[in-house]
C-alpha cells in the first residue's frame, strides 16, 4: 500500500442544515483535508463546532435537515481507484458504507436496538452491507461475528446470545467497535468513543484501539472534546470553530506549539492533573450564533491577539510549517499566528 | 451570611453510614461503612468509577435517601431524628447541583420563575419585586450579567454554561451552607468549565459555603479540592483519604495509583507508559462482592494471606493520609517499626 496517496480527500466542503422558514445553517464551512492510509486524525472543539457534523457527513449519514451544500469527497478503494462519495446512490452507497467506511456512535448506552440480541446486530450488519452474492448462512455470520469479538477481548459465547442492557457500558463499547470492524474498514470514524466511560475502561478502550489499528491497519478519525484523549488517539490534529477547520497539524504542532489563539485557549483550559502545571483560564464569551456570523473572524470577539485587521478578513488556513506530501503541515487560520504561542499567554489570560 | 456557629461540630458529618438497596437479584450494598465530614468552607471532593457508590453517598449526605445504617448529622444533631423546624432548616441549608443542566431546569419556567419560586415559597421575598431584586443579584453573584437580561429568559434560550449556572444560583437562593455538587461540570465544555469551578471557588471562599464535589475526573477533583480534601471510592467502600494535592501527587493505594495512571495527558512529551497494572479490567458486581478487599481480584500488589479473606480498615499510614488496603498498611507499620 502506497503511503502517498491520500484514502480521503475532502475539498472545500459545506454542511447545512435546514432550520424552517426556507432559511440555512452552514454547520460545516470549507473543510479541506487529505486522509492518508493508517493515519489517525483527531478533530477537536467545543460543543457546536461541526466536528460530529462532518464525522457524518463523510459517510453521508446526515440528518434528514441536513445536506452536503457543497464540495467533494473523494475516497480511494483498495483497488486505487478514486470514487466520488457524494455521487454515489442506493446500493452503491450502502456497500461502501462499513465495508469501506464504518462508524462508532457517539454514546455506545443507545446505539443498539434494546430488543434484538447482540448475535442479531451483527447479522443485519453483514447482511444489510453484503456485497452481490447469496445470502450468508446464519454460521457463517457467526463465525464472523466471533472472530470480530474476539478481537475486541470478548468472549462471543457470553456475548452473542445478550441483550444489550445486560453488558457493561465498556463492552457495549467494544461490541460496538467490533461491529464498525466487522466488514474490515479502511476507515473508521469513532465520534466521543469513550465519553461517559469510567477512567480505567476509557484506558482500556484506548489500548485495545491501538492494538486494533496495527493490527487491521485502518486510518481514524476520531471526534472528541476531550483533548488530553485526543492526544493519545490521534497522530494528527484538526481543531474546527464554528464550523472550520482553523488549525490543522501533528499532534506534537497543535498540543505544544499551538499557533492559533482558539487551540491556546482550549489547551489552557484543561486543568492538568500533574502537579506544577499551569493554572488553568477558560476562554471568555461563547462560540458565535452560525446562523449570523461576524464579519471577519469568527474567533475575534474572544481572542486576546484581536486587531483591527481582524475585522476585515476571516483567514484562511496559512502555512506554518510546511511538510512534503504524505506529511501533515502545520497549518493555523491566524493573521497573527507568529505572535500566538502556549506560553505568552500568560501576560493576557487574566483580563 | 449567616450566624457563625461554634467549630464544635462539623458542618455535615456521616458516620458510619451503609445504604443497601434489595432487588429482585439480591441486596446491593452501594455504600459500605463510609465515614466522612466536611467543614463549612471546605471542600470534600468524592472521586471514583460508576458505581462506586459516590452519588448515593452524597444522596445520604443531602437527605434524599436515608441510610441503611449509620448516621447522617448536620452541626452535630442527627438529621433522622430532627424535628419538623429543624429539619425545614436542614433542608434549606444543604443544597443539590445536578448533573445534566439540561434535563434540571424545568423548560416552562423562566429563570425568574426558577429562581423566585423557592425565595417566595420560604418567604425570604414578600413580592414579586423583592424577588426580582433577589433573582438579580443571585445571578450576579454566578456572572451572568447583565442579569435583566437573564431573568425573562427560558432554559432552552441558554447555553450549557449559562444552565449550568443558574442551576447553581437556584442552589444558592435559600442561601446554603452545604452544596452537593454531582458531577456538576462533566456536561459542559472544557472552555467554559473552568469558569463554572471558579464561580464555585468563589462562593466557598467569600460565603464560606461547604462542597460535597462529586466527579470522576481527577484532574478537576485536584483543582477544585484545592485545600480541601478527596476520598477516593471503590465498590462502596472509601479506600484512600487526604489532602487533595497530597492524594494525586502522591498516591499510596494501588486504586488511586490505577487511577492516575490511566489518565491521559496532553503533551505527547509527558507521556509515560500508561499501563494501569491491574490484574483485570473489570469491575466486580456488588450483588457478589469478592471476599476479603474488594479490590484483590484486580490488585497488583495482592499477596495471599489477609488480602483476599479480612476486609481492611481506612488506617494512617501517613500523617493526615488514611489508606485502607493490607500491604500499604503493613509497608508503612514496618517503615515505622525501622524508624524506631
Amino acid at each position: 500500500m502506497s503511503t502517498q496517496e491520500p484514502i480521503l480527500s475532502v475539498r472545500d466542503l459545506e454542511i447545512s442544515y435546514r432550520t424552517g422558514a426556507g432559511r440555512t445553517v452552514a454547520a460545516v464551512r470549507g473543510v479541506d483535508f487529505d486522509l492518508y492510509p493508517q493515519q489517525s486524525l483527531a478533530l477537536v472543539g467545543e460543543s457546536g463546532c461541526g466536528k460530529t457534523t462532518l464525522g457524518l457527513g463523510l459517510l453521508r449519514l446526515l440528518p434528514k435537515l441536513g445536506r452536503v451544500t457543497g464540495g467533494e469527497i473523494a475516497y480511494r478503494g483498495r483497488d486505487g481507484a478514486t470514487r466520488d462519495v457524494l455521487a454515489m446512490q442506493g446500493r452503491e452507497l450502502r456497500q461502501w458504507r462499513w465495508s469501506e467506511v464504518a462508524m462508532v456512535f457517539q454514546g455506545a448506552m443507545n446505539a443498539f436496538n434494546p430488543v434484538l440480541r447482540i448475535s442479531e446486530h451483527f447479522a443485519d450488519t453483514i447482511r444489510a452491507h453484503r456485497v452481490d452474492g447469496p445470502r450468508p448462512s446464519r454460521k457463517a455470520v457467526h463465525e464472523r461475528a466471533a472472530a470480530a469479538l474476539e478481537a475486541v477481548r470478548l468472549e462471543p459465547a457470553r456475548v452473542l446470545p445478550s441483550y444489550p442492557h445486560e453488558l457493561s457500558g465498556g463492552m457495549k463499547q467494544r461490541v460496538l467497535i467490533a461491529l464498525a470492524l466487522l466488514l474490515e474498514p479502511q476507515i473508521l470514524v469513532l465520534d466521543e468513543p469513550t465519553t461517559a466511560l469510567d477512567l480505567l475502561t476509557q484506558r482500556s478502550i484506548v489500548n485495545m484501539l491501538h492494538e486494533l489499528r496495527e493490527r487491521f491497519g485502518f486510518a481514524m478519525i476520531f471526534v472528541s472534546h476531550d483533548l488530553p484523549l485526543a492526544s493519545e488517539l490521534a497522530d494528527r490534529v484538526a481543531t474546527m470553530y464554528a464550523g472550520r477547520i482553523i488549525e490543522s497539524g501533528t499532534v506534537h504542532d497543535v498540543f505544544t506549539t499551538p499557533r492559533h489563539p482558539y487551540s491556546v485557549g482550549l489547551i489552557k483550559a484543561v486543568p492538568p492533573v500533574r502537579a506544577g502545571a499551569a493554572e488553568p483560564a477558560s476562554i471568555p464569551g461563547s462560540p458565535p450564533d452560525l446562523a449570523h456570523l461576524p464579519q471577519g473572524c469568527t474567533f475575534r470577539a474572544r481572542c486576546p491577539y484581536a486587531i483591527d485587521e481582524c475585522a476585515e478578513t476571516d483567514p484562511e488556513l496559512l502555512p506554518v510549517e510546511s511538510r512534503p506530501d504524505g506529511l501533515v503541515s502545520h497549518e493555523a487560520a491566524c493573521i497573527r499566528w507568529e505572535h500566538v504561542s502556549l506560553h505568552e499567554q500568560k501576560e493576557v489570560a487574566g483580563r | 451570611m449567616t450566624d457563625p456557629k461554634s467549630d464544635k461540630a462539623p458542618l455535615m458529618a456521616l458516620r458510619n453510614v451503609s445504604q443497601v438497596f434489595h432487588t429482585k437479584r439480591g441486596d446491593v450494598p452501594a455504600v459500605r461503612d463510609v465515614t466522612l465530614t466536611v467543614g463549612a468552607g471546605d471542600v470534600l471532593c468524592l472521586v471514583g468509577e460508576s458505581g462506586c457508590g459516590k452519588t448515593t453517598t452524597a444522596r445520604m449526605a443531602a437527605g434524599l435517601a436515608r441510610p441503611t445504617s449509620g448516621s447522617v448529622e448536620f452541626e452535630g444533631e442527627d438529621v433522622d431524628t430532627m424535628d419538623s423546624r429543624r429539619r425545614h432548616e436542614f433542608r434549606r441549608a444543604v443544597q443539590f447541583v445536578h448533573q445534566d443542566p439540561y434535563a434540571s431546569l424545568n423548560p416552562i419556567r423562566s429563570i425568574f420563575g426558577t429562581l423566585s419560586s423557592p425565595l417566595r415559597r420560604h418567604g425570604l421575598a414578600k413580592n414579586r419585586a423583592e424577588a426580582w431584586e433577589q433573582a438579580k443579584a443571585l445571578l450576579e453573584r454566578v456572572d451572568l450579567t447583565p442579569a435583566e437580561n437573564f431573568l425573562p429568559k427560558y432554559p432552552h434560550q441558554l447555553s450549557g454554561g449559562q444552565r449550568q449556572r443558574v442551576a447553581v444560583a437556584r442552589s444558592l437562593t435559600l442561601n446554603p451552607r452545604l452544596m452537593i455538587a454531582d458531577e456538576a461540570t462533566s456536561m459542559l465544555d472544557v472552555s467554559i468549565r473552568v469558569g463554572v469551578l471558579r464561580t464555585l471557588t468563589r462562593l466557598r471562599t467569600e460565603l464560606d459555603v461547604g462542597f460535597i464535589f462529586i466527579t470522576h475526573d481527577l484532574a478537576i477533583a485536584r483543582y477544585f479540592g484545592t485545600g480541601g480534601k478527596i476520598a477516593v471510592m471503590y465498590l462502596g467502600r472509601v479506600v484512600e483519604y487526604g489532602d487533595a494535592h497530597e492524594v494525586i501527587d502522591n498516591p499510596q493505594h494501588p486504586y488511586t495509583k490505577a487511577l492516575l495512571a490511566a489518565v491521559p495527558d496532553i503533551d505527547p512529551d509527558q507521556r509515560h507508559t500508561h499501563d494501569p497494572g491491574l490484574r483485570s479490567v473489570d469491575i466486580p458486581s456488588l450483588t457478589a462482592l469478592p471476599s476479603g478487599c474488594s479490590f484483590h481480584p484486580r490488585c497488583p500488589l495482592y499477596r495471599e494471606g489477609d488480602c483476599d479473606t479480612v476486609p481492611p480498615q481506612l488506617a494512617e499510614v501517613s500523617p493526615g493520609r488514611e489508606v485502607s488496603c493490607h500491604v500499604v498498611a503493613g509497608d508503612a507499620a514496618e517503615r515505622d517499626g525501622a524508624a524506631r
